[in-house]
């Protein structure tokens, strides 16, 4: 293909681009790196823990014979595969709203607590730490039916909680930890129409 | 096996430079190439067995950089991030040519900026596109077209002429 375009004029421009570029760029680092795939890594946990309370939450329903469409007279619950895809579904759009960090990740919780309060918290070993001090958002967006509470316990004591509306509508709370530390507790509470019908994602914006 | 801190200092910069040129904006280039080194550490057993891991790093990079999500990110980010900030000016060079970069289609514009910046030869960038060798050859000529019509110094009138 004849090319009308003398070449040398842009590889020139792209030359000094990447000469005066380069000079300005600064690195964050790879201890920066280390710091947020902890940090994922430590969520990740933390779901998957919550994972495990929620089948023993609907083991004990069914083994006391509990059954969510005979304590709410609205839609019937969903399955627990439908309830896993609303949640990713609260993922994507807690990602596509809210202007999620590098250091940020969503967790994808479904609301199958029987109307039981669920505490999550990052536990384990891992070295992760808030830090006193600096200002991080917690963020929360719930699809599906309800509402649900989520309340938080940051290191150093710092508590508080929001109503999230299950209607798509993402949440955003301001918590400054008063002491570092390697967990923020955070308590579910979904009301009745939620249980069975909502997913819910959680995730937390760092402000550096 | 290579070292992960030895990647990360040979091409964090090349990388972003790449990426400031696709963006216009050098905070969220390097936002996303932080986040690319950041998944190639979470799996560095694998990656780092690569015969070139920087490829996979660019990958997700530019992965992240074209992703529907991203833009929408970028564009939050950006209405909560904005504050005046008082920094020397950039130069007419590189204001004329991120101009340039941007009069382009997303596409075109990769193109030009893994051929022009990361040194890519065409096949391995229609690797990465997902596309022909014919493609990526078909945009960068009209890349470099338009390109050329918006760097050059020439007469003023003269596009309006082409035009007519």
């Amino acid at each position: 293909m004849a090319d009308p375009v003398h070449d040398d004029r842009l590889v020139e421009a792209f030359t000094r681009f990447r000469s005066q570029v380069g000079e300005e760029v600064r690195p964050p680092g790879t201890d920066a790196v280390r710091r947020w795939v902890r940090r994922r890594r430590v969520i990740r946990v933390a779901c998957a823990a919550m994972a495990v309370a929620l089948v023993g939450a609907v083991v004990a329903g069914v083994t006391t014979g509990g059954s969510p469409d005979m304590t709410v007279g609205v839609d019937p619950t969903l399955s627990a595969a439908d309830l896993e895809e609303l949640a990713d579904r609260a993922v994507d759009d807690l990602f596509a709203k809210e202007p999620l960090t590098a250091s940020a990740f969503p967790v994808a919780v479904t609301a199958q607590t029987q109307g039981e309060p669920l505490t999550v918290g990052h536990g384990g070993s891992s070295p992760l730490k808030f830090v006193q001090g600096q200002d991080y958002d917690l963020v929360a967006l719930c699809l599906g039916r309800g509402t649900a509470t989520v309340a938080w316990e940051a290191p150093g004591g710092v508590t508080g909680s929001v109503l999230v509306v299950c209607d798509g509508t993402p949440v955003r709370v301001r918590f400054i930890p008063r002491a570092d530390g390697p967990e923020v507790q955070i308590r579910l509470t979904p009301d009745a129409e939620a249980i069975s019908r909502a997913g819910i994602a959680l995730g937390y914006i760092e402000f550096q | 096996m290579e070292d992960f801190d030895a990647l990360y200092a040979a091409h964090f910069t090349s990388l972003t430079t790449q990426l400031f040129a696709y963006f216009g904006d050098r905070q969220d280039a390097q936002d996303v190439v932080q986040e690319a080194f950041g998944r190639a550490w979470a799996r560095w057993r694998q990656v780092s067995a690569y015969d070139e891991p920087v490829a996979w790093v660019r990958r997700v990079a530019w992965n992240l950089a074209t992703s529907n999500v991203r833009r929408a990110r970028v564009a939050a980010t950006f209405r909560r991030r904005y504050r005046p900030v008082h920094a020397a000016p950039p130069s007419p060079d590189r204001v004329a040519l991120l101009t340039a970069l941007r009069a382009l289609p997303a596409k075109q514009r990769q193109v030009t900026v893994l051929y022009y910046l990361a040194d890519l030869p065409v096949d391995e960038i229609a690797v990465l596109m997902g596309v022909s060798g014919g493609t990526v050859k078909s945009w960068l000529h009209r890349a470099r077209t338009t390109l050329a019509d918006e760097l050059d110094p020439g007469p003023p009138n003269r596009k309006e002429a082409r035009r007519g």
